[in-house]
C-alpha cells in the first residue's frame, strides 16, 4: 500500500500538525466571542486579530444576545465564517476545539496554535487563560471532551475534580487586550517555542541610551522634513533654485544692507 | 641545620609530582610526609615555636577533609609558604581571594586552578606565617567552607586524629600534642573539653595535684554508640533539587571508605538522582560507617529508599530519624518527596548538627549548654481582623524561644478583636501602636526597637506559614553562615480562581532575593545595616541591597513553609505593598492544583473559617458551567492533600 501524502511529507522531514491540514467542512476551532456587553470596537478588535492569525481554520460565533450590531454585520457579511448569535452560546457546534473568549481580546499571530499545543502537551481537559485588562477567562476545550462532560453534568466541575484544568497566562500565548500593546515575550512554551522571536530591549532608564535615542529621532525628523520640502518642489515641477532664494534672503535684510554690500564690492573691484 | 618541607595527605599521590604540578622546587629541601590518620606523625617532641618549614603543602580530597585537617595544624609551627590543594575541585567562578588582616604584613593569598589537579591556594610573602593561620586563610577562599567557630566558642581538643570528626570543622579546635597536654605551670589548657582515652583523666588529675588552681578540661571518650556531628558547612540541605532528573542510585559498600565520611563532591553527584537506595543487608560489618553516612545524607536531605537496616544502624541513628528515613516511597509526588526530605533534614539537624550533638555531650559532662538563638517575630498589621489568624499561626510555631512583637499600624490595642487575639495567644507578646500616617519602614523599625530576640523575623498577617517555619530558618542561618535567610514565594493561592500554583522551585541556595514575609536576620546585624529603610514601600528590597552592599550573604531556604494568598476583589491586594495582576502568577508555573492546596509542610489550616475564598469568582467560571457555586453555604477553604 502506498504511503499517504502526509506520511511522505513526514518522511521528508515536514511534519504537519492538525491545524495545518487541508480545510474540512467542519472548522478546526469554533470560537465563541462573548460580546453581550461589548462595544462594536471591542468586537472588531478581536475579529481583526483573528484575520491576522496564522491559523484561519475557524468559525466564529459572536454572542450578542439580544442586541443587534448592524455595522459589524455589514462589515462581516461577506465572510461566512462569522455569525452573530442571539443565544447564550450553550449549543456546541461541530469543531475539533471550542474556544471561548471575551470581545476585546486580541490574538497574536500564533496564539491559536500555541493554545492547541498547550492543551495537548499538558493533557488537560480544559485550558484556561487570563488576559490582563479583560474580564473573565479564556477557555479552550476539545469539543468531544466538552460534550462528554456536559452530558455528565457541569463540565467545569468535572474538569476541576479530575485535576484536568490548566491555567496559563494569556501573555504567554500572545493574547492581550486589543487596546494594550502586544506582550513583549510570548509563545515561549511548548512547540510554539520553536518559532523565531527577536527581541530588542533598550533601557530607557539609562540616560545615555535615552539621549542617543532622542538625538537619532531628531535627526530622522530633520531629514524627513528636508526630503518632504524637496518632494513638494519636485511635484510642482520646480528645480532647486538657490539663486532666487538667495536674492529673497538679501532683500529681506533691507536697503541699508544692500547698499553696504554694493559699496564693499565696489571698493574691492577698485583696489 | 637544613630546613625541611612538609607534605600532608594521602601517600597515594607522590610529593614530587605534586611539587611539579604546583611549580615548587622539589629538590631544594628534604620533605616530611604526614598522614592525617596517624597521630605519631603530628608529635614533634618540641614546642610549636621551634618548628620552621620551607613549604607546607596540604592536599585534601575535598573541602570537608580539609576542614577536618584544620585542628591538626595547631602545633605545626611556621612556614615560608603554605599551599592547600583540593583535588578535583574546579570552581566555576573565580574565588574571592582574601588575606586576613593578621597576615597581611607577612603574606598574600593567591588561588588558582591547576589542570588535572584541582584548586590550589597559596599563602606566601617571603615572611614566616603560622601554619594554622595560613590554613584558615586558605580555606577562607572557599566561602562555603570558610572556617568559623561552629561550636559557639567551645574549644574541643582530641588526642587521636580520627576524632577530628567530632569538631565538625570548628576553627577553635585543636589536636593535643604532648606539649599541649602538659602546659607550663602558669599557662592554661587550650581547650574546654578533651576527647581521648579514659587514661587521660588520670594524667590530668595528677596535674591538678601539682597545680591546684588550674582549670582542667573534662575528658570524654566516644563510646562507639554515638555518632559524631555532621559538618554542616559542607554537608547541608543546600543544593537539594525538588525536581530531580535522574533515576534512583544504589549506595555501594565500597563507597563508605574508612569512616563513612561524605564529601561535598559526592553529595553534589547525588543531587540529580531522585532517590538513593540503601540495602542494609549488603553492609555487613560496616554498621558504624553506614550509620555515619546515613546521618550525613539525612542532614543533606537526600531522599532515601532503605531496606533491612540493621539494629546497630537503627540504634546509632535514633528512632525518630529512622522513621523519617523510612517514610519515602518511590512513587511519591514530587512535592511530597520534597516535604519528606525537609522533615528528614530538620530531624537530622536537630540531632546531628554540631551544636545539637555537643549540647547532648555537654549535658552528660555537666557543662553549660551552647545557647540556642531566640527569635523575635515582627508582625506589622493594618487590619485588626487579621490579627487572630496571624497569632494563631505563630502559636503553632515549633521554635520555642519565641517572642512576638505586634505593631498595630493605625489602630490601638483596645479594639475588641485585638484584645481577644492577644488574650488567646499563649506565648510572649509585645504590642506597639503607631499612627496610621507612619511610613512602613519606620513601623517595622518600631517593632525592632521593642524586640529582644537574637534574631528578628518579619512575617505578614495574611500569608500562610508552616509550623516549622522559624525552626527551619534558624537552622538555615546556622549552617549557611548567611547574614539574612528567607524563602522564595513558590506557593500562591489565587483566591479569584480558587487554585494553588507553584512557581519553579530552585532548591536551597545562596541568592540575591527572598520573600519579604520570610526574612530572618540577626537583630544586631540589622541594626548595623541601619534597620529597615524609612520608606513607604520596597523596604524588603532595600534591606536585601544593604546586606549585599555590606558583603553579606543571603540564603534562600526551601519554599514549603510559606504560601502567599492573592486576594480577589477590586481592592485585591488587601493592603499588600506589592500588587501585580493575577496573570503574573500564572506566567511561570511549575505545578498547579485546584482549590486551596497548601504545601505539605503547612498542611491543613485550622481556624480558617471566615476568611474569603473557597469558591471561584463568578466571572472566572466557565462559560459552560451550569450550576452557580453556592457561596454562602460552603466552607471557606476546601483543603486537599497532596497525596
Amino acid at each position: 500500500m502506498s504511503a499517504s501524502i502526509e506520511e511522505e511529507l513526514r518522511n521528508a522531514g515536514f511534519a504537519l500538525k492538525a491545524l495545518h491540514t487541508p480545510r474540512r467542512e467542519t472548522p478546526l476551532v469554533r470560537i465563541l466571542v462573548r460580546a453581550a456587553k461589548a462595544t462594536d470596537l471591542e468586537i472588531a478588535g478581536t475579529v481583526a486579530s483573528l484575520f491576522g492569525s496564522a491559523c484561519q481554520d475557524f468559525a466564529v460565533d459572536i454572542l450578542v444576545q439580544d442586541g443587534s450590531r448592524p455595522k459589524l454585520e455589514e462589515w462581516l457579511a461577506t465572510d461566512p465564517r462569522f455569525s452573530f448569535l442571539r443565544t447564550d452560546g450553550q449549543h456546541l457546534a461541530e469543531a475539533d476545539y471550542t474556544l471561548v473568549l471575551s470581545a476585546g481580546t486580541a490574538l497574536g499571530l500564533h496564539s491559536l496554535e500555541a493554545m492547541i499545543d498547550s492543551l495537548r502537551q499538558t493533557q488537560a481537559l480544559v485550558l484556561r487563560a487570563l488576559v490582563d485588562g479583560q474580564p473573565g477567562a479564556i477557555e479552550l476545550w476539545q469539543t468531544a471532551t466538552l460534550r462528554e462532560l456536559r452530558e455528565a453534568g457541569d463540565p467545569e466541575k468535572s474538569a476541576r475534580s479530575a485535576g484536568g484544568e490548566r491555567w496559563v497566562s494569556g501573555s504567554a500565548l500572545g493574547l492581550h487586550d486589543f487596546r494594550r500593546p502586544k506582550p513583549k515575550l510570548h509563545l515561549r512554551k511548548g512547540a510554539a517555542a520553536t518559532l523565531d522571536l527577536n527581541i530588542v530591549v533598550r533601557d530607557a532608564a539609562d540616560s545615555a541610551t535615552r539621549l542617543d535615542y532622542e538625538q537619532r529621532i531628531r535627526q530622522l525628523e530633520a531629514r524627513l522634513k528636508k526630503s518632504e520640502v524637496e518632494r513638494r518642489r519636485l511635484e510642482q515641477g520646480f528645480a532647486p533654485s538657490r539663486g532666487i532664494s538667495r536674492a529673497r534672503a538679501i532683500a529681506r535684510k533691507g536697503p541699508a544692507y544692500i547698499l553696504g554690500r554694493l559699496k564693499a564690492r565696489t571698493r574691492r573691484a577698485g583696489s | 641545620m637544613q630546613i625541611k618541607s612538609v607534605a600532608v595527605g594521602s601517600a597515594d599521590h607522590p610529593v614530587a609530582q605534586l611539587a611539579l604540578d604546583l611549580g615548587l622546587d622539589y629538590a631544594r629541601t628534604d620533605w616530611e610526609h604526614r598522614d592525617p590518620r596517624i597521630g605519631s606523625d603530628w608529635e614533634h617532641g618540641v614546642p610549636a615555636e621551634q618548628l620552621w618549614w620551607d613549604s607546607y603543602v596540604v592536599q585534601a580530597e575535598s573541602l570537608a577533609e580539609a576542614r577536618a585537617l584544620l585542628p591538626l595544624f595547631r602545633s605545626e609551627g611556621r612556614a615560608r609558604r603554605f599551599v592547600l590543594v583540593i583535588r578535583g575541585l574546579f570552581p566555576a567562578a573565580d574565588l574571592p581571594v582574601w588575606t586576613p588582616r593578621s597576615l597581611r604584613d607577612k603574606a598574600g593569598t593567591s588561588a588558582m586552578t591547576v589542570p588535572g589537579l584541582g584548586l590550589a591556594v597559596a599563602v606566601e610573602g617571603g615572611k614566616w606565617v603560622n601554619v594554622h593561620s595560613a590554613a584558615l586563610a586558605a580555606l577562607g577562599c572557599c566561602p562555603a567552607a570558610a572556617p568559623r567557630p561552629v561550636l559557639g566558642g567551645l574549644r574541643v581538643g582530641f588526642t587521636e586524629p580520627p576524632a577530628s570528626a567530632w569538631l565538625a570543622g570548628d576553627s577553635l579546635g585543636s589536636f593535643m600534642t604532648e606539649q599541649l597536654l602538659s602546659p607550663e605551670p602558669d599557662d592554661i589548657y587550650s581547650v574546654d573539653v578533651l576527647i581521648g582515652r579514659s587514661e587521660l583523666t588520670q594524667q590530668l588529675s595528677e596535674q591538678i595535684a601539682v597545680h591546684p588552681g588550674r582549670v582542667i578540661p573534662p575528658v570524654w571518650t566516644p563510646p562507639g554508640t554515638v555518632l559524631p556531628p555532621v559538618d554542616t558547612a559542607v554537608v547541608s540541605p543546600m543544593g537539594f533539587l525538588p525536581y530531580p532528573e535522574k533515576p534512583a542510585l544504589a549506595l555501594e559498600p565500597g563507597e563508605l571508605g574508612v569512616g563513612g565520611e561524605l564529601s561535598e563532591g559526592a553529595l553534589a553527584a547525588l543531587r540529580p538522582h531522585d532517590y538513593l537506595e540503601v540495602d542494609g543487608a549488603r553492609f555487613g560489618g560496616l554498621d558504624w560507617q553506614l550509620a555515619r553516612r546515613i546521618s550525613q545524607l539525612a542532614v543533606a536531605g537526600v531522599p532515601l529508599l532503605t531496606r533491612e537496616l540493621s539494629d546497630p544502624v537503627r540504634s546509632l541513628l535514633g528512632d525518630q530519624l529512622v522513621e523519617r528515613i523510612e517514610a519515602f516511597y518511590a512513587d511519591d509526588p514530587r512535592v511530597l518527596r520534597e516535604s519528606k526530605s525537609i522533615e528528614l533534614r530538620r530531624t537530622a539537624l536537630d540531632n546531628f548538627s554540631p551544636k545539637a550533638v555537643w549540647n547532648t555531650l555537654l549535658g552528660q559532662l555537666g557543662k553549660p549548654l551552647l545557647p540556642s538563638p531566640s527569635v523575635s517575630v515582627i508582625l506589622a498589621t493594618r487590619r485588626p481582623e487579621k490579627l487572630a489568624s496571624a497569632l494563631d499561626q505563630l502559636a503553632r510555631q515549633s521554635w520555642e524561644s519565641l517572642e512576638v512583637v505586634v505593631v498595630l499600624h493605625g489602630f490601638d490595642a483596645e479594639l475588641p478583636e485585638v484584645r481577644r487575639a492577644v488574650e488567646n495567644y499563649p506565648g510572649a507578646l509585645q504590642l506597639r501602636s503607631v499612627p496610621a500616617d507612619m511610613i512602613f519602614g519606620d513601623v517595622l523599625n518600631a517593632g525592632v526597637r521593642a524586640a529582644s530576640g537574637d534574631l528578628v523575623c518579619k512575617m505578614d498577617d495574611d500569608d500562610w506559614y508552616g509550623p516549622h517555619h522559624l525552626r527551619d530558618l534558624v537552622h538555615a542561618k546556622d549552617f549557611s553562615g548567611a547574614t539574612l535567610v528567607g524563602a522564595q514565594v513558590e506557593f500562591v493561592y489565587l483566591e479569584s480562581l480558587d487554585i494553588t500554583t507553584r512557581r519553579p522551585p530552585l532548591g536551597e541556595q545562596y541568592s540575591d532575593h527572598v520573600a519579604g514575609g520570610t526574612m530572618m536576620i540577626g537583630r544586631e546585624e540589622l541594626r548595623q545595616l541601619g534597620g529597615w529603610r524609612p520608606v513607604h514601600r520596597a523596604v524588603d528590597r532595600c534591606l536585601l541591597q544593604a546586606v549585599q552592599a555590606a558583603g553579606g550573604l543571603i540564603y534562600r531556604s526551601h519554599g514549603q513553609n510559606y504560601m502567599m494568598q492573592r486576594h480577589s476583589g477590586a481592592d485585591a491586594h488587601g493592603g499588600h505593598t506589592w500588587n501585580p495582576e493575577d496573570s503574573i502568577f500564572l506566567q511561570s508555573v511549575a505545578e498547579q492544583w485546584d482549590g486551596f492546596r497548601p504545601p505539605p509542610q503547612i498542611g491543613p489550616v485550622p481556624g480558617t473559617l471566615g476568611t474569603p475564598g473557597g469558591t471561584r469568582n463568578e466571572d472566572m467560571r466557565s462559560h459552560f458551567a451550569r450550576v452557580p457555586d453556592p457561596v454562602a453555604s460552603q466552607p471557606a477553604h476546601t483543603t486537599y492533600p497532596h497525596i
